[in-house]
């Protein structure tokens, strides 16, 4: 859930990227930090186990000026993808406003994909939320692999919605499509952030009397 | 708040008022508040840390006292309020306030958790009303009548 701050003049955002193990979900954190310009990225933090798989989550924080007149900071995090990581994975649901679900596009790993995607509806249930309401994309990775399922068959399985989510090719480890979905995510999160609050700018402020309570 | 929510000014110079006596109080080097998602809602420091830094300490604060919240919550136990971590330099204390948000105290071997406990629990009372209206106030509301956000144009959202 978005957090405004308009002292510092500043829109928080909180985009996940979750998929099955191993599926390249760090990958693109780490290519990310990477080739994002200087003055828009920060320092990355990985929460992994000695052979680098997540334990808790990947961190990174972006800044963007796409909302006139404010900073917009996207935090970005990744889940862990091991099944027994669950927990873990729910938490980091929290307060969630975006999504990437990153799929493997190799055959084999087509039952992992389906079962990540319904685990990510049911954790999203412990924080009595549907996925319909919170903007998602779909990033098929791997495609550089030679035994990977067709996007229209990805797409098929995946795609399901009512509403159908936008999706993208991926090589998380050569850098192919990884920047283009998060493009693509900040603007869908942001345009319903607008949407959302632009609908309120009419009404009127509470007195700020009652609002504020003097810390001394 | 499905939406989410929103500080005004005056909140947030209220917020910084009472870390900074906080951080004079409990003799402590910094003091960082966050919400369970992550997000940093105020900092204050007697040294300067950079951005990046104070970001992710809030994503860190907030996953470290989710997960021992649920860890609590395994074992049964429902008034899960703070974690205190005792390093040889330093040592760290995270609590919870109402409305979902943590405060996390850094403070060095010289201080005694006592005092930062003590001291902790007298500023949440103290700022308790203004974050439960925080917790509770949408961007429309906190920015006044005229907020309108609008994207820039340019399909680049980080101008690579
Ligand atoms: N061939 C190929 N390998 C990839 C691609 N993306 C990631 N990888 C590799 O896949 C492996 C797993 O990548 P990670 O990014 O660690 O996967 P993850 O989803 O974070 O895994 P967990 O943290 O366990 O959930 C690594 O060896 C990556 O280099 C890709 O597009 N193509
Ligand atoms: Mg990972």
């Amino acid at each position: 859930m978005s957090f405004v701050n308009f002292a510092k003049k500043e829109i928080n955002f909180k985009i996940v990227y979750y998929g099955p193990a191993l599926c390249g979900k760090t990958t693109n954190l780490e290519v990310l930090h990477k080739v994002m310009p200087d003055e828009a990225r920060g320092e990355m933090t990985m929460l992994s186990t000695q052979q680098d798989r997540t334990l808790y989550f990947d961190f990174l924080p972006l800044k963007s000026n796409a909302i006139k007149g404010f900073i917009s900071r996207f935090q970005l995090y990744t889940v862990p993808g091991q099944s027994i990581y669950n927990e873990t994975r729910r938490l980091v649901l929290t307060s969630v406003d975006g999504i990437v679900f990153v799929a493997d596009s190799q055959w084999e790993e087509m039952e992992h994909n389906a079962e990540s995607f319904e685990n990510l509806q049911d954790n999203l249930k412990g924080h009595r939320r549907k996925l319909e309401d919170i903007p998602y994309i779909l990033q098929f990775n791997k495609r550089d692999l030679p035994n990977i399922a067709p996007v229209e068959y990805m797409d098929f399985m995946l795609n399901q919605q009512e509403e159908k989510a936008a999706f993208f090719e991926s090589v998380a480890s050569q850098c192919v499509g990884v920047y283009e979905a998060l493009n693509m995510i900040c603007k869908i999160v942001m345009a319903q952030f607008i949407r959302e609050h632009n609908m309120g700018a009419t009404t009127e402020a509470p007195n700020e009397k009652d609002l504020a309570v003097k810390a001394s | 708040m499905e939406t989410g929510y929103a500080i005004t000014e005056k909140q947030s110079r209220a917020l910084d008022t009472a870390l900074s006596d906080l951080l004079v109080l409990a003799e402590a080097e910094s003091v960082f508040m966050s919400d369970h998602g992550g997000n940093l809602i105020a900092c204050c420091s007697a040294e300067t840390h950079n951005d990046g830094l104070i970001q992710t300490v809030a994503a860190l604060a907030a996953g470290a006292f989710n997960a021992t919240r649920e860890l609590a919550a395994l074992v049964k136990e429902p008034e899960f309020r703070a974690i205190y971590h005792q390093g040889s330099n330093r040592s760290i204390y995270i609590h919870a306030l109402p409305s979902d948000f943590i405060v996390l105290v850094v403070f060095g071997e010289a201080t005694p958790v006592g005092l930062v406990k003590l001291y902790v629990e007298r500023t949440g009372r103290e700022i308790e009303s203004v974050i439960r209206t925080i917790g509770r106030q949408d961007a429309a509301t906190a920015g006044k009548q005229a907020v309108k956000f609008e994207l820039r144009d340019g399909d680049d959202m980080f101008d690579r």
